[in-house]
Order: structure tokens, then C-alpha cells, then sequence
């Protein structure tokens, strides 16, 4: 750039220079204002403002993060099948049900965890009766694709050195997926050997995004976390003795039961929505709490683990 | 009130992360603020519009972009860890890359201000009186710009303080490494009755900040009156 000052004479220079203030009356200043194009604007913004919000569905669904895919599929399939307009509102569990807690306008909550289900009986919030344990998860150890490493035995401290980086994992300090993670990881003793190494992520979705893209070596996630991404390689499944039962209750919400949202309560109960349940790699539990059911597993690696010592 | 040992821990990691934002985004921001106040060139107005994307952006996508671009397998990340042996992802550098980049807007915008606002006048005086450009620069504009650059400081300090999405996106919420304030009340919000102990953060963290402003106030009055 070459240096020219400009001199004050030039328009160039005048150009840059701030407008002196016109001294009119601030009407007149308005109805300019709203003359030109600023006019167009405002009144564009006016209008956009004033739009109605459309909150048209009849049923609203709180679902946990891990559930968005299988209720979103579920509610299509209920729509066609029933006519019924459902919403799905999805975020972790414990924001969800502090938000219900606070008298958010959910008509039936679907967490992952039954520890703020809990909470939510707890505090009143239920119609305790319809509350039905309905889904059961398991955790898999993750790998990049093409980054993937051989785990020839669920065993010892070898872990750690089998991959390189870190473990990503959902925040064990208040994620239901990462509490399992946690007691799963003590389980089979790899936790003292990963200190340091481990990444704590908002949600096992986020857990999941982190091997994805190879920022991290491996990752505890859902099974079916893992199974909706074309991105990472399972490594290996944890055995369901590693760790709780990872179940998923859902309820009706307080004051809710004479409303539609009972028929869509059904249905999330029907042959249907379990059809959609399995394919995205859940297991569906068997009505009255009966045992859970131990069919879904058919990885070769946990059957061979049952025999290895708890720790 | 005794603060405890984690809290402590959070506490000065923020500060850290918050310190060393300001000092890594100053230079760019004072440069790129006097080439959008002085300069005119093809493109200024994508260029403009580009550099306040963060502003606009969830913090989370910023954090996303920082992570696919910054991460072990990112073009960047890469290139950083294999010559230069710097790690950014899952680090506090990174926490602090990540602030930097969603606060930079803010000290952009209050250093070009500054600038614009100083007399050009002044400046082709210095000149005619013999005076290169790089000195003009450092003894004409930038000490009559240089509450704008406070400003702008102070407004990247405060952001770096509250960051959160792009900061848990990018470098998860790893304790004592990336864990900062808002991580931190976070996880408490997330646990039955961690209530408490969220609120003794919050608490802790609007002394720091009132603290910051009323510092970062005093010091401009001072260069006002200097």
C-alpha cells in the first residue's frame, strides 16, 4: 500500500470523516428514519416479532438425549398410524427433569436413569402408576475406524497401553452413561492405569463425537450410540454384571392421565415402537420387571468374560 | 467465606485460561483493529463479516469447527502437535484458543472504534514531520486509542470468565486441566443437591468479575486523565 495522505480538501478524505449532527427536531429525524430503508427494516422486524410461535402438537414428549433418534422415528410411525401430533423435547436427563420439577409443559418423561425418575416420584410429579421400566443399554468400548485396536481378553491393566491418546467418556461426575462408565471401567481394573488420560465429555454423544473424529484414541459409550455412527469401531462389549442396569423408566406427568398423551404413552409400549427400539440397539425389557433380559447379547467377547474374577 | 482447595483450583485455572486469552488475542486485535479502521481493500467487508462469525456462531459450533480443525486428526492439530510438539486439544491451551476465538469480535470491535474515533489529522502531522508509520502508529494512535484496547481487554477478560460452549466442545471438562468455572457449575447443576456448591461458584465468580470492572475502570480513568 502506498502512503498518500489525503488531504483534508480531497471528497476521499470527507468520506471518512463523521457527519456533523443536523440540528432538527427528533421527529423529523424519526419520520426520515422510518422513510428509507431503515423503514423497510423496522417494519420487517416489527412483523417478525410479532409471529406466532407455533407449539401445535398435543403431545409433548421429554426424552433423554440418548432417545432423541428412537422417539423422533416413534412419533412419525405414531402419527401415520394414530393421528396423534407428538413433540420431542431431548436433553440430559438431569436438566430435563429439573425443568419438569419447575413445571416445565411436558406430558410424559422418558430418561435415561432412574435416579431423577426417582426424584421426580420423589417431589410429586408423576402419575406413579403409569411409571413402567421400558429399555435397557449397554456400554461398548469404542475406537476410531481404521484407528481401531485387537482387545484379546477383557483383562488387566493392558488396556491402556493397546491405544494411543485419551478416553473419551461421558462426564462420570454426573452423566448417567458416565457413572456406568466409571464403575464399569473399575470393574475390570483398567481406572487406575487410564488417570490422566481420561476426557469427561457433556454426554456420551459428545464422548462418541471425540473418538469420531479421532481426538481420542478410544471411548466408553452406549451400544447404541455406537451403533448410529458410521465413524467408529466397537472394540469390545462390557459385560452387563460391569456395571447398574442401565435402564430407561418412562411416566406419565402428574394431571396428565385423561389427555391423549396416554394413548401416545401406549404406544411407545406397543409391538410397533419396539420394533424401532431393537433396530436402533436396545434392549426392550419385559412388562411387569420381570428379569432383565440378557438375549440381546450376542458379542463372543462377553460371553467369554463371565468367568473373569470381579474385582 | 474460606474457599476450598478445588475451588481454589477452579478459580486460578480460570484466571489463568482468562489472563492468557487477553495476551494471545491483544496482538492480532490491536493489528487486524487499525487494518479495519485505516485501510480500505477488496474483500474488507467479507473480511469484517468473517472475523465476527463467533459472535453470531453457538459457541458449541465454534468449538465443533476448533475441534475438527485443532483436533489430534485436524489439518491443524496435526501440523501443531507433529513440528511444533503443542497440543491443544483436551489441554488448557486449548480452553484458552477457545475463548479467544469467541471473545475476539469483542476486543475487535472496541479496538477499531478507538482508532476510528482518533483524528487522522494527527496522524499525517506526525508524518509530515518525518515521522515513519510504524512510529506514528506507536506514538500518535495507539496511546490516543488506548482505552479502546483496555476496553477491549477487559470485554475478552470477561468473556473468557463465562465461557462455556465452544470451551466444554473443544477441551471436554477435564478437572484441573479444563475444568473452569462455568464447567464446574455445570456439573454441580447436573447433580441432585449440587446446588450449594454451584451457587458458592457463581458467587465467586461475580466478585472476580466485579473486581475485574472495577479495576479495568480505574485503569482507564487513570489513562484519560494521564
Amino acid at each position: 500500500m502506498k502512503a498518500v495522505l489525503k488531504s483534508p480538501a480531497s471528497p476521499k478524505w470527507r468520506a471518512t470523516q463523521p457527519r456533523p449532527f443536523k440540528r432538527n427536531s427528533p421527529v423529523g429525524g424519526v419520520r426520515r428514519l422510518l422513510n428509507g430503508k431503515t423503514g423497510i427494516c423496522c417494519l420487517l422486524s416489527a412483523l417478525v416479532i410479532c409471529l406466532p410461535s407455533s407449539l401445535a402438537a398435543k403431545v409433548v414428549v421429554f426424552g433423554a438425549a440418548s432417545l432423541t433418534q428412537v422417539l423422533t422415528e416413534i412419533s412419525a410411525k405414531a402419527r401415520q398410524a394414530t393421528g396423534l401430533e407428538v413433540s420431542v423435547v431431548s436433553g440430559g436427563s438431569g436438566a430435563l427433569a429439573r425443568q419438569i420439577d419447575q413445571g416445565a409443559p411436558a406430558d410424559i418423561c422418558f430418561l435415561a436413569n432412574e435416579k431423577w425418575m426417582n426424584y421426580l416420584e420423589k417431589n410429586g410429579r408423576l402419575e406413579s402408576a403409569s411409571r413402567v421400566d421400558l429399555l435397557s443399554n449397554r456400554l461398548v468400548v469404542i475406537a476410531p475406524k481404521g484407528a481401531e485396536f485387537k482387545l484379546e481378553a477383557l483383562q488387566g491393566s493392558a488396556f491402556a497401553a493397546l491405544f494411543d491418546g485419551r478416553l473419551a467418556l461421558a462426564d462420570p461426575a454426573h452423566v448417567p452413561a458416565g457413572i456406568y462408565a466409571q464403575q464399569a471401567l473399575q470393574w475390570l481394573g483398567w481406572w487406575p492405569s487410564l488417570a490422566g488420560r481420561l476426557v469427561p465429555a457433556v454426554d456420551a454423544r459428545a464422548a462418541l463425537v471425540y473418538v469420531e473424529r479421532g481426538a481420542c484414541g478410544a471411548g466408553v459409550v452406549y451400544a447404541t450410540d455406537a451403533a448410529s455412527s458410521s465413524r467408529v469401531e466397537v472394540v469390545a462389549t462390557i459385560p452387563m454384571e460391569a456395571h447398574e442396569a442401565i435402564v430407561y423408566p418412562v411416566a406419565l406427568i402428574r394431571g396428565r392421565s385423561g389427555t391423549e398423551a396416554v394413548h401416545f404413552l401406549e404406544y411407545l409400549q406397543s409391538e410397533s415402537a419396539g420394533g424401532v427400539y431393537r433396530e436402533n440397539g436396545f434392549g426392550v425389557l419385559p412388562p411387569k420387571n420381570l428379569e432383565s433380559d440378557k438375549a440381546s447379547n450376542n458379542n463372543p467377547l462377553t460371553e467369554g468374560v463371565y468367568g473373569i474374577e470381579q474385582r | 467465606m474460606g474457599l476450598s482447595s478445588a475451588e481454589l483450583e477452579v478459580l486460578l485455572l480460570s484466571l489463568k485460561i482468562a489472563l492468557w486469552c487477553v495476551a494471545v488475542s491483544l496482538p492480532p486485535g490491536v493489528l487486524l483493529g487499525w487494518l479495519m479502521a485505516r485501510r480500505e481493500f477488496r474483500g474488507k467487508a467479507l473480511v469484517d463479516g468473517f472475523l465476527h462469525l463467533p459472535l453470531v456462531l453457538p459457541p458449541v459450533v465454534s468449538g465443533y469447527v476448533l475441534l475438527v480443525l485443532f483436533g489430534r486428526q485436524g489439518i491443524l492439530g496435526g501440523f501443531l502437535e507433529g513440528v511444533l510438539g503443542v497440543r491443544l486439544a483436551f489441554d488448557w491451551k486449548g480452553a484458552v484458543l477457545a475463548s479467544a476465538v469467541v471473545g475476539f469480535p469483542l476486543m475487535l470491535r472496541a479496538v477499531r472504534l478507538a482508532i476510528e474515533a482518533v483524528d487522522p489529522r494527527l496522524e499525517q502531522v506526525a508524518r509530515t514531520l518525518g515521522a515513519g508509520r510504524l512510529r506514528v502508529f506507536w506514538s500518535v494512535t495507539l496511546p490516543l486509542a488506548i482505552h479502546g484496547v483496555l476496553v477491549g481487554s477487559l470485554l475478552s477478560f470477561a468473556r473468557s470468565l463465562g465461557e462455556f460452549g465452544a470451551t466444554i466442545t473443544f477441551v471436554a471438562n477435564i478437572p484441573g486441566e479444563t475444568r473452569t468455572i462455568p464447567a464446574a457449575i455445570y456439573t454441580f447443576l447436573n447433580q441432585p443437591g449440587g446446588e450449594v456448591a454451584a451457587t458458592r461458584l457463581v458467587v465467586i465468580s461475580v466478585v472476580v468479575a466485579l473486581v475485574a470492572l472495577t479495576a479495568g475502570e480505574w485503569i482507564a480513568r487513570r489513562t484519560r486523565r494521564g
